[in-house]
């Protein structure tokens, strides 16, 4: 009802108070007057609970929309890692595999160069003890220079030293231990270049870095 | 009497072994196969030359040439070598020599063939592999000697424990990596349009000489042990080069007409 006809109402009530039309009927015109003619003041307050009410909905939808999303990112981003973990292993377990050189190599480039995917030194050394393929191993090795301060490469590579035959090979594992300058891994060039078998090439290149 | 029986083996054997001569030529004749389907073909144990040449006209076709020729034998060919090939078509030369011996292998075949030579192992065979026209994927394994391959487009996989690369391809090939690792030598030349990424390992110093196309190498004539990338025309695909010893060329070759 608008405002204006709610004081019609309220002064036609008040100027024929002697209209009565039974008791619940004068019940209910004295509720109605008692409304209408409620002061501002209450009205303000019942609009101010009105606004408080609206807020505190406001506030709690967005918090059950803002646990909901939270809830859903987060199991979107598990499954993510789950799927990138997933494809890291699958790609580590697939390089080895009867393929051709190009196949492996477009795999492990794929495995290195992917931001979310990821490598660490155990895969790469993983990926290097699986293969035949020089070229992939080589590819594994150069990487490894990023992990030299880990201890399970340097063993690693010490052992390799020890049993590799590929001048291709040997002499990137030379380089590394080099770098690391370790006593161990001196000590292993050492006996290195004391074995008579080894590729002329090696120790060439042995004698280059002057031990 | 003693010396006229002598003569007449000593005639007897020289009869037989021209005999034998005869045959082998003729029998090497026989080895040319038309129509082929052939997806593939690996090439392992042949003592000599290796002289490979792609043809457009699907045949195989081997010829065994050289003053050692006689003394092979062996295989179902007598020539020291199998030829066989599965259901898949994919074909294979099995030799039956791991040493150099003055032969030579002239092998042509389908040039969109994938080709593999894998001389590893104990192989000592360090006569010269020359392969010009293969069209498809190449991969190249060998302990010693040098490697010669002309109009390539690839990918290509080259790992030679002891020798010297040339490598010119008609095309690079941006189906996937190639992968060069040779202790020797290296000259590649590409064509001038091609589109490539270099990424190379360097473990040892390496004289460098580099075409004025490639992009920022920024890099001398004497490359230090380290890892350096360049591209020639903003190329991705990637040549993964591991030079050890020696010379690196990198170079565009007069642009080819068509």
């Amino acid at each position: 009802m608008k405002r204006s006809d709610e004081f019609k109402v309220a002064r036609m009530l008040d100027e024929l108070p002697e209209q009565h039309a039974g008791a619940s009927m004068d019940q209910k015109f004295a509720r109605l007057k008692s409304r209408l003619s409620s002061a501002p003041e209450v009205q303000a307050k019942h609009r101010s609970k009105r606004i408080g009410y609206s807020i505190a909905a406001s506030i709690l939808m967005f918090g059950i929309g803002f646990l909901l999303a939270n809830y859903l990112h987060s199991d979107r981003i598990e499954h993510l890692q789950s799927a990138y973990a997933d494809m890291r292993s699958l790609l580590i377990q697939s390089l080895p595999a009867d393929q051709g050189t190009n196949g492996k190599l477009r795999a492990f480039d794929h495995l290195i160069n992917s931001e979310h995917i990821g490598y660490n030194a155990d895969e790469l050394i993983q990926i290097y003890e699986g293969t035949e393929d020089e070229n992939l191993k080589l590819a594994a090795l150069n990487l490894l220079d990023g992990f030299m301060d880990e201890q399970d490469v340097m063993s690693f590579l010490e052992e390799r030293l020890e049993e590799e035959e590929s001048p291709l090979l040997l002499i990137p594992m030379i380089n590394l231990i080099t770098e690391a300058k370790t006593r161990k891994g001196m000590d292993a060039l050492k006996r290195l270049e004391d074995q008579d078998a080894v590729h002329p090439a090696v120790k060439d290149h042995l004698k280059a870095i002057e031990l | 009497m003693k010396r006229i029986l002598f003569m007449l083996l000593i005639c007897m054997g020289y009869q037989v072994s021209a005999q034998r001569q005869k045959e082998i030529t003729d029998f090497v004749q026989k080895w040319r196969i038309e129509n082929v389907s052939m997806r593939s073909i690996s090439i392992s144990g042949l003592p000599g030359t290796i002289e490979i040449t792609g043809n457009k006209t699907q045949t195989i076709d081997i010829e065994v040439v050289g003053e050692e020729v006689y003394l092979l034998q062996g295989g179902a060919t007598g020539l020291g070598f199998m030829l066989s090939k599965d259901k898949n078509e994919h074909y294979r030369i099995q030799g039956m020599g791991n040493q150099t011996m003055d032969v030579t292998y002239q092998i042509s075949l389908p040039d969109d063939a994938e080709l593999s030579i894998d001389f590893g192992g104990q192989n000592n065979n360090s006569a010269p592999w020359k392969i010009q026209g293969m069209k498809g994927e190449i991969r190249l394994l060998r302990m010693k000697g040098d490697i010669e391959v002309e109009g390539a487009i690839g990918p290509v996989s080259v790992v030679n424990y002891n020798g010297d690369l040339k490598l010119n391809y008609e095309r690079f090939s941006q189906i996937g990596p190639h992968s060069i690792s040779s202790l020797g030598d290296i000259s590649i030349h590409f064509d001038p349009r091609d589109e490539l990424r270099v990424e190379l390992n360097a473990h040892a110093e390496i004289k460098l000489e580099i075409g004025d196309e490639f992009e920022d190498p920024d890099v001398g004539p004497r490359l230090t042990k380290g890892r350096y990338e360049f591209s020639l025309n903003q190329g991705s695909n990637p040549l993964k080069l591991q030079a050890y010893k020696g010379r690196l060329i990198l170079n565009t070759k007069i642009a080819w007409e068509e």
